[in-house]
């Protein structure tokens, strides 16, 4: 293999710009590498590839989770509609960072608001409506991460580039990037829509400097037409392709507890190695499938495209109101060879009734979650047996604590630290001391200035 | 953690601890479009002083126990009819009671309007379908049938008085050896629930010793996971998710619906001859016995030897396993058994794993989770093999549709790729639905096979709520 293709197989790039896409890839993939290293001690110990390195044949491996936010859901136990009634609120970045945003113009700084939706797992929606009547007229789904659309407005240069070759360092397309807002979104879209105003700075502390976000004129994934009067790509911090390799690597060591025994099952993996949130679909069960595969001697890494994808849509849960079958009204519209990264749920010109008037299981469609319950997403994985073997475990870096009201509701806290009031160790894991000179090797996913 | 108090006397003894009767008749009634809370409370008034409070359930049950062992005479017996009631979520509404008819969104909607189970069209249902929903389910069983056929014609002369129209009269019978009519024996794996039943903390089953096993979860003893009760009754603590010891707080639910439960009653219809033919012929196909094609499309042998235990096992060993880690030997009690993660024993596909996958992870998540899955099964054969309309009517408990009978039946059962993740290892043969048109596939140990015959063919049935006998009393008056 030669390229890293683009997630889904679109076919957005010129070969210079899909040569420094999968450079930018590619050298994300050497950072986990050497971070991975870092992390079991050494580059010997390493079981997750570059796959543009990997020698040999490989085997795929889909792993695939609910498409409903797992996050939202356990927050609102036995409450279904709540649930997805809160999955359409969206939320501030600033509260996700602890950080508070502010436009800066003029050497003045006013407090703004920068919104994502709580759709954690890879898969957002948005539903559109007349404007007219205020029905629902198309329900639009994706899994792409921002990375790939900042790449298309601002290149290699929209992120830390300093592992990707000189050669392979290119510029945006700003009239692409535009015109698929247009396709994808809405005609009205306007080009100044799409990029920060001016500068934009954050700061923790009311008396703290201000830190500088993003320049004047970068892209702002956070645009209303990728929020709150559209969907173009994923908003979510943690729903990125940055963090999909990243926690691919990590689960690629494994892990044991303090005993010393293996720690193997979903729930206590990812809280030993403190990846993302324990309460999400999608990380435990991406952790502990590349887990399982490097414990039995594999080396992984991830197929390309490297990308996140809507793997399955349950057609026979939707009906129109006397039982009319719409199972028509899904469609893919992004991604090629079965990599679908954006869908929709639409009726067809000429339907004798809309979306208003459709059920899902029986209950009238109100809102995009009812369909994201009936969603399936996926990755691919790849694993390959270089001879290396499996490696030794590390020690856990983290545990979990449940909530004493709502024990379905986890948190992570640092190995050695007690739960909080109000919580209590999940799995039975008491709180342990790390051993002397074991540094926290836990990995956070979404930073804020990835 | 302690354990919650279990009211024996206001839980129906059909959720706990089942019938368990060698005869059973349901009979189910639509509400008449004039005056339909009228003829609901007329209905449930009349029934109410036949109800049977779980606590006589136990007693009955222990009594077939000691005839079953010799230890007493069949005649000790009691000879009286246990009786249960379920409702619909219409009948709730009828009687002023849409805080329960909402109790729970899938028994809202009804059985009829889940389109993801994938059931043939409403309209072909010979139970429940349109104009002819079950309003009032009436369980009734006994090992008389005598007796049970008079109580039974006791309990449609109420409901005549009370204008019911009946649309629904179905007799079963266990089959010998708890067999079902594909001739595997049935029911052996079922979750314990936790909880006591007086103020010394008398648990509801007896706890064996047990050493701590390697899927963290607890037992009562060998293969009995217990499970927190508010899993299958409303107002008590439910299983967490998380942690396969713990409880957490109790489902959501108005008062009325405490020591209620949800019921899923479908009646399948087995085709028992297109089974054995199919079988036959895939068996052909891979050049294997057919027996053992049966036995690796279920998981288990015709006598309940699960596939997964390499030994003859008997009694515990029956449900002292696990897949992804080996049990140990349990002293005084079982062998232990060795693990089998990717199916080398007992196929991905096969019918119990797929719908109890046990201490293996799920595309749900960790085992843990698993168990906050489980249903309380409550069915019974109905029909003679061979002699047309044969099959099980099936029965079971839960507080959450979607979350219990509709992942377990729909999700996991259908799906090639789940519980079990990244291996597409088919659908559950027996119970798997999928797109009309469309081949059913597993893969099984010496091949994968595929049909487009379905052996079970869910002919109707509904989602209806199981009250407390005390909110019986309310519903009634």
């Amino acid at each position: 293999m030669e390229k890293l293709d683009t997630p889904g197989a679109v076919r957005d790039l010129d070969e210079r710009r899909l040569a420094g896409w999968s450079a930018l890839v590619s050298a994300w993939f050497d950072r986990m590498i050497e971070r991975t290293a870092g992390q079991v001690g050494g580059a010997g110990d390493v079981r997750f590839a570059n796959p543009l390195r990997v020698a040999g044949p490989l085997t795929e491996r889909r792993i695939s989770w609910d498409a409903f936010p797992r996050p939202v859901k356990v927050r609102h136990p036995g409450d279904p509609a709540a649930a997805r009634r809160a999955a359409d609120e969206f939320r501030s970045l600033g509260d996700y960072y602890g950080v508070t945003f502010y436009a800066v113009r003029d050497g003045a700084a006013e407090e703004i608001v920068l919104l994502y939706r709580p759709q954690d797992e890879y898969c957002e929606w948005f539903v559109e409506r007349d404007p007219a009547t205020g029905r629902m007229a198309r329900i639009v789904f994706t899994s792409e991460g921002h990375e790939y659309w900042r790449f298309l407005a601002d290149g290699t240069a929209a992120f830390d580039v300093a592992e990707v070759p000189e050669e392979f360092r290119v510029d945006g397309d700003r009239v692409l990037l535009l015109r698929l807002y247009r396709e994808l979104v809405g005609p009205q879209v306007r080009k100044k829509d799409l990029f920060f105003g001016t500068d934009i700075a954050y700061r923790r502390e009311p008396g703290d400097p201000l830190q500088p976000f993003r320049k004047k004129g970068a892209y702002n994934p956070y645009n209303k037409w990728n929020t709150v009067a559209g969907l173009a790509h994923l908003t979510h911090p943690e729903n990125s392709l940055h963090g999909e390799i990243s926690l691919a690597a990590a689960a690629s060591v494994p892990r044991a507890g303090a005993d010393g025994s293996p720690v193997t099952d979903a729930g206590r993996l990812v809280c030993c190695a403190g990846l993302g949130d324990p309460n999400r679909s999608s990380d435990p069960t991406i952790v502990t499938d590349v887990n399982d595969l490097v414990r039995t001697g594999l080396s992984v890494t991830l197929r390309d495209p490297i990308g996140l994808y809507i793997a399955s849509f349950d057609d026979a849960a939707v009906s129109g109101p006397d039982g009319e079958d719409v199972s028509s009204w899904w469609r893919p519209v992004r991604g090629t060879g079965g990599r679908t990264v954006r869908a929709e749920f639409a009726p067809p010109p000429g339907a004798a009734f809309g979306l208003d008037d459709v059920l899902v299981n029986g209950l009238p469609l109100e809102h995009g979650g009812q369909l994201a319950e009936v969603m399936t997403m996926s990755l691919f994985g790849a694993a390959a047996d270089l001879g290396l073997g499996a490696p030794p475990p590390i020690p856990c870096d983290q545990r979990c604590c449940a909530a004493d009201d709502n024990p379905d509701v986890l948190r992570l806290v640092p190995i050695g630290f007690e739960c909080p009031d109000g919580w209590h160790s999940a799995f039975g894991q008491a709180a342990v001391v790390p051993p002397a000179g074991v540094a926290n090797r836990a990995v956070r996913r979404a930073g804020l200035t990835a | 953690m302690t354990e919650p108090l279990l009211d024996l006397d206001d839980i129906q003894a059909h959720v706990l601890p089942g019938f368990g009767h060698e005869h059973q008749w349901l009979l189910g009634w639509r509400l008449p479009g004039d005056e339909p809370a009228g003829a609901a409370r007329a209905l449930l008034a009349e029934l109410a002083g036949r109800i049977t409070p779980a606590r006589r359930g136990l007693a009955d049950r222990a009594a077939r126990r000691a005839v079953r062992r010799g230890r007493t005479a069949r005649s000790r017996l009691s000879g009286r009819p246990a009786t249960a009631v379920a409702l619909s979520a219409r009948t709730l509404r009828m009687l002023g009671h849409d805080e329960l008819a909402t109790i729970d969104e899938a028994f809202t909607a009804g059985m009829a309007r889940r389109g993801y189970l994938r059931d043939p069209p409403p309209g072909d249902w010979t139970v429940g379908g349109p104009g002819r929903e079950i309003d009032i389910l009436v369980m009734t069983a006994g090992e008389d049938l005598e007796r049970l056929a008079a109580a039974v014609e006791e309990i449609r002369a109420a409901a005549v008085r009370a204008r019911c129209e009946p649309v629904h009269d179905q007799q079963g019978r266990r089959l010998p050896g708890d067999v079902e009519h594909f001739g595997f024996r049935d029911g052996i794996s079922q979750p314990v629930l936790r909880g006591v039943v007086d103020a010394d903390g008398t648990p509801l089953v007896e706890r064996l010793p047990m050493p701590s096993m390697p899927d963290h979860r607890a037992y009562a003893g060998p293969g009995d996971v217990l499970v927190w009760p508010g899993q299958f009754l409303f107002g008590l603590p439910r299983q967490s998710e998380t942690d396969p010891v713990r409880s957490a707080p109790a489902r959501r639910a108005p008062g009325l619906a405490r020591n209620g439960s949800l019921l899923v009653y479908r009646k399948l219809e087995q085709d028992v001859p297109g089974f054995r033919a199919d079988t036959g012929r895939m068996a052909a196909g891979l050049g294997v016995d057919p027996d053992r094609l049966r036995a690796e499309m279920v998981g288990r042998w015709p006598d309940g030897r699960p596939l997964v235990r390499t030994d003859d096992a008997t009694g515990a060993e029956l449900n002292h396993f696990g897949y992804d880690t080996a049990v140990p030997a349990i002293p005084g009690g079982p062998r232990g058994a060795d693990a089998d993660p990717d199916g080398a024993r007992c196929p991905l596909s096969a019918h119990i794993r797929k719908v109890n996958p046990r201490d293996q992870e799920t595309d749900k998540g960790p085992p843990s989770a698993t168990l906050t899955f489980a249903i309380l099964r409550r069915g019974i054969t109905y029909g003679v093999a061979g002699d047309g309309d044969c099959g099980l009517l099936f029965l079971c408990y839960q507080t959450d549709l979607v979350s219990q009978f509709e992942l377990l039946a729909q999700r996991w059962a259908g799906s090639p790729d789940r519980p079990r993740q990244g291996l597409d290892n088919g659908v559950d043969l027996l119970i798997g639905r999928v797109r009309a048109g469309t081949a059913r596939r597993a893969r099984l140990l010496p091949g994968e096979v595929s049909t487009f015959a379905d052996y079970v063919i869910p002919r109707g049935g509904a989602y209806l709520f199981t009250p407390s006998l005390s909110a019986l009393r309310v519903l009634a008056a």
